[in-house]
């Protein structure tokens, strides 16, 4: 059992609370004002009105993904930058969510899609899953930080040349169009077919994430200290790979690529843990969810007509702080 | 053997010699007509004579936008590049007002006959259209037809007069959705119909939120129809469930509020315009019984 000491506690039921305060206000955001009594009398009506319509079936199911997606890509950041004991993993700069996206793109604009809606996340699923064994392959687990980083580059622009080009390939006059979403992720008019579609594998994938903990904590002692504590080396590598797979996979399956969430809020949230990946982990999992519901929010606050894509949003967040860290690990680096 | 210098032969001659000339200006039409728009397209289609066209867009191809498929694949197609248009040699090439710049910029420069042609944004617009391209190939009394076929259901007297005007939204793909000074928008009005859209939206056309949609909540949407085999993302979203769910609002079980009008029929100005009239009317009529 992990120990959480008050502060981390502490910081855990605020982070909750402002996923319900967030939540409420990603529900009250579109472009009809709605007054906040209605929205929560909205969510038990059985009345088919505009206005549970416009709640119960847009903005409930938006707001639930950017729960679920969200909590898998803070997850997800924690978990890699843990496992590889590497500041600067998250899976869109290692190349699993840009895979992930090609595996739903070669499923979706094929028709598989049309035919059993279940291959969406599937082929979300296998992309991450490949890019994870490829960057093993390419880089090896165990290199340092840059030759992983360089790898998840190459893997991310191939990923990211290879849907272009399915896209463009693609029968549909819109799909050259959809390349946007793809590459830069979005919520808007998700439905709870998509919820439903991505639940199960996620909350398994989250699930076999947070069981990594007390292991990750190991292994800032070093592999050999790890599995001199009892802890199976490949069976950890494994639970992560597959964690990772079927958490982002199926995310990005059916919100593009969101980027940059995984790699903010764990830094952001790593002096609260006392640098301890098995507190941090499920932290960076509630950090991850507010971080999207307020992106996603402030995606809707500030564009007015044709939306902008979410993906926008966290990489202007996200890559300050990205350059940040390279230039703070830079002289560790030399 | 007598000279032919009596009143008769120099008639005869002079006939022979009018007719020549008269057939020598016929020939000054352009006989190679080459399209690198499909709204031309559609048009030489419907105006020209089968064997002056050369080449007409792959675009042209496509039934979910084109009227004439199976004519089309007489043809050979283009892609709208100055290089296929080139060695063809067309004594004619019709082109969009807003077909890529460089290309037309190519084609007027190698000294080619070229006729750019407006959008059609009203049923005026069309028979300014038409008109136009019937005068310069040469076919003033097809084009003159065409422009009577139209008028004649677009006369004012025929317009849907009813106390109750259902409204009405246009929602295709991506939430694509049109306003004031746009062909639909003209058709949906005379059909008897409101736009309730044209209020909300600033330019003539625009993408319209989903939730707006439902907010508004039209007695009509008006959407496209879709190849289910090559799916699309902007297409999903005719399919949210939201939309399935304001067909229910209220007392609407009656009668259906989604009509399917295929685009061929409307997203270029040509006499195709008439079935997407004939669609909505049929539809008014129903509800106001």
């Amino acid at each position: 059992m992990i120990k959480f000491d008050r502060k981390a506690l502490l910081w855990g039921v605020l982070l909750i609370f402002l996923i319900f305060f967030l939540s409420l206000l990603s529900l009250s955001q579109g472009p009809t004002f709605l007054p906040l009594d209605t929205i929560i009398s909205s969510l038990y009506s059985q009345a088919n009105t505009s206005t549970n319509i416009i709640i119960q079936e847009i903005r409930l199911p938006r707001t639930l993904l950017s729960i679920m997606i969200g909590a898998a890509l803070g997850l997800s950041g924690a978990a890699l930058q843990g496992y590889l004991r590497n500041p600067l993993a998250e899976p869109g700069i290692i190349g699993v969510s840009g895979c992930a996206a090609l595996g739903a793109v070669i499923v979706f604009y094929s028709g598989l899609t049309s035919i059993i809606s279940i291959a969406l996340p599937l082929g979300g699923m296998a992309g991450a899953a490949i890019s994870v064994l490829l960057l093993g392959l390419l880089a090896g687990y165990k290199s340092s930080v840059m030759t992983i980083i360089l790898a998840g580059v190459a893997i991310t622009s191939l990923a990211g040349s290879l849907t272009s080009l399915v896209l463009s390939l693609a029968p549909n006059p819109f799909a050259t169009f959809e390349i946007f979403f793809w590459l830069l992720g979005s919520l808007a008019d998700r439905s709870f077919e998509h919820v439903k579609l991505i639940v199960f594998p996620l909350v398994i994938g989250i699930g076999l994430l947070l069981t990594t903990g007390r292991a990750l904590d190991a292994l800032t002692l070093g592999e050999d200290v790890a599995s001199s504590l009892g802890f199976n080396l490949q069976r950890i590598k494994w639970t992560i790979v597959i964690g990772i797979s079927l958490a982002v996979g199926v995310a990005v399956s059916v919100s593009g690529i969101i980027g940059f969430v995984g790699l903010v809020v764990p830094h952001l949230l790593r002096p609260i843990a006392d640098f301890r990946p098995g507190i941090l982990l499920p932290l960076s999992m509630l950090g991850g969810i507010n971080l999207t519901l307020a992106a996603d929010i402030l995606v809707r606050v500030i564009s007015q007509g044709p939306e902008l894509k979410l993906g926008v949003v966290t990489a202007l967040i996200g890559s300050p702080f990205f350059l940040y860290l390279v230039i703070k690990s830079r002289s560790k680096l030399q | 053997m007598r000279l032919p210098c009596n009143f008769n032969n120099i008639l005869g001659l002079w006939l022979v010699f009018i007719v020549f000339m008269f057939s020598s200006t016929v020939y000054a039409y352009p006989k190679r007509i080459a399209s690198i728009n499909l709204c031309t397209d559609q048009l030489l289609f419907e105006i020209a004579e089968p064997n002056k066209i050369i080449s007409i867009t792959y675009l042209s191809l496509d039934p979910e936008i084109s009227n004439h498929t199976k004519r089309a694949k007489k043809y050979r197609v283009n892609h709208g590049l100055a290089e296929e248009i080139v060695h063809l040699n067309p004594d004619l090439i019709l082109a969009g007002k807003y077909s890529s710049l460089s290309t037309t910029k190519i084609l007027r420069k190698l000294g080619f006959e070229l006729a750019e042609f407006e959008p059609a944004v009203s049923i005026d617009g069309i028979y300014k259209n038409i008109e136009r391209l019937s005068n310069l190939i040469g076919r003033p009394n097809i084009g003159r037809k065409l422009i009577q076929k139209i008028k004649h259901k677009f006369n004012p007297n025929n317009m849907e007069k009813h106390a109750k005007k259902p409204t009405a939204v246009i929602f295709k793909a991506r939430g694509f959705t049109l306003g004031k000074n746009s062909l639909a928008n003209e058709v949906v009005l005379h059909s008897g119909l409101i736009n309730i859209a044209q209020d909300q939206i600033r330019g003539s056309f625009d993408y319209m939120p989903l939730e707006q949609l439902i907010a508004l909540n039209p007695d009509l949407i008006i959407t496209d129809a879709f190849n289910e085999n090559s799916p699309s993302l902007s297409q999903n979203l005719l399919k949210h469930p939201a939309l399935g769910k304001i067909t229910q609002i209220g007392s609407r079980e009656n009668h259906p509020n989604v009509a399917v009008i295929p685009a061929r029929y409307w997203n270029c100005g040509n006499s195709f315009i008439t079935h997407a009239l004939a669609q909505l009317k049929n539809w008014q009529i129903k509800v106001n019984k």
